[in-house]
């Protein structure tokens, strides 16, 4: 856990110098704009018409793509690679309702299946996930439709799981076993997260987020914990985790979205 | 902006599977015992027990202590009942403690085995040489080391 929440650590210590390059570009170019900006009125001085139509004309600084975004996090299908008994899929939908502020939508699908010598487990269950992002990346001069999120998700998980049989060898009064029969799951899931999101063709966009997951309740009707909530992913005796998404997404765009300057 | 996110975006996935991945500072140990801890009735410190001998009822025939002294026990609880009663003897006296207890399998994350976790739910004594016990902390977690009972001595 501690060499999972370093190596994580260390991950974000690669992004931030990535978001402050960006800030400092838009700081520069910002300071270049308003030069360029102030020579501008000083030639146009002379031109009091010019100056009069250009005050009066509403300024947009940021301007972004907004629309609704479907797509795909393609996490579990990398994750199934080393987590063997976990195989899932998850689709993503985002509105921007505003410049700044996306609804999302999450929704999924995990299969769990895991057997040793002392211990069987299965389990089927689909997710939802709705919550708001906050996008940190607004520039006046850096015009592109990428995003730096920060956000949140509440989830429902509904899954029927079993164990269709267990071992527990105690030292003293010996071995323990038996199964469980298939039962219902309920669980809340709260997350917090980072993220990027990049426009890499024309409305295509991939994306990242890092997250931290809690397992707020789990609701069950036997005497088995589930060992695997979908959309949170393997939990057993943790109730808290990280986790990291990889979504692939096309935005159907409705129109541009942007501040206003001098309040116009 | 579009190649560096490229970039960290491979980075980070990399970073990411390589920690989930990883499972080697999870250990499993099966743990099902209430921790008791001994005190005197009267000072309400901890206190010894000297030469003594605990087995549970059911199992007469191996004892869990058998000791000169102790201050601290391990008792084990058994998963097939939901109560477990166990004999405390020293060389002259004899008290009986026993637990009832609710039970749930938890499976252990990252080590792919089970355990049980139980929930203390009261537990009863004879008086002989023990005036009292009180339940200080009623699960009994997986990795967790805290202390459930005290038992008050004369």
């Amino acid at each position: 856990m501690c060499k999972s929440l370093y190596i994580s650590l260390l991950a974000l210590c690669f992004v931030t110098p990535t978001i402050v390059f960006a800030q400092s570009n838009t700081l520069q170019n910002t300071i270049q704009s308003t030069q360029q900006v102030g020579n501008t009125q000083q030639n146009n001085a002379t031109n009091s018409e010019d100056e009069e139509e250009e005050r009066h004309k509403p300024k947009i600084t940021v301007m972004k793509d907004q629309g609704l975004s479907l797509g795909v996090d393609v996490s579990p299908l990398i994750m199934r690679i080393f987590q063997k008994e976990n195989t899932g899929i998850a689709f993503v939908g985002r509105y921007g309702f505003n410049y700044k502020w996306w609804a999302n939508a999450e929704v999924g699908y995990q299969n769990t299946q895991y057997s040793n010598d002392n211990f069987s487990y299965k389990s089927n269950g689909t997710f939802l996930k709705i919550g708001i992002d906050y996008d940190l990346f607004q520039s006046e001069d850096f015009p592109v439709n990428d995003n730096i999120f920060v956000g949140a998700r509440y989830g429902y998980a509904w899954q029927m799981h079993e164990a269709n049989n267990f071992k527990i060898v105690d030292d003293y009064w010996g071995e323990y076993s038996g199964s469980v029969s298939n039962s219902a799951v309920n669980s809340h899931i709260f997350e917090i997260l980072f993220g990027i999101r990049c426009e890499m063709l024309r409305n295509f966009y991939m994306g990242w987020t890092f997250r931290g997951r809690f397992l707020v309740a789990s609701a069950h009707n036997n005497d088995l914990e589930p060992y695997a909530v979908p959309g949170f992913g393997n939990c057993g005796d943790t109730k808290a985790g990280i986790a990291f998404t990889y979504t692939i997404e096309y935005q159907i765009p409705f129109n541009k979205l942007g501040k206003k300057r001098n309040g116009q | 902006m579009n190649q560096k996110n490229i970039l960290l975006s491979l980075l980070f996935i990399a970073c990411a599977i390589v920690g989930c991945n990883n499972t080697d500072d999870m250990l499993l140990s099966y743990q099902h015992t209430v921790q008791v801890g001994l005190y005197s009735r009267s000072t309400h410190n901890d206190t010894i027990l000297t030469d003594v001998q605990v087995y549970g009822i059911g199992r007469e025939d191996t004892l869990l202590y058998d000791v000169e002294s102790v201050t601290a026990l391990f008792l084990n609880l058994n998963m097939n009942a939901d109560s477990t009663k166990y004999v405390f003897r020293t060389q002259t006296l004899q008290d009986e403690l026993f637990f009832s207890y609710s039970k749930r399998l938890t499976p252990v994350s990252g080590s792919g085995g089970i355990t049980m976790e139980l929930t203390l739910d009261s537990v009863g004594h004879t008086s002989v040489f023990i005036d009292s016990v009180a339940i200080t902390y009623a699960d009994i977690n997986y990795n967790e080391s805290i202390e459930n009972v005290q038992i008050f001595v004369y």
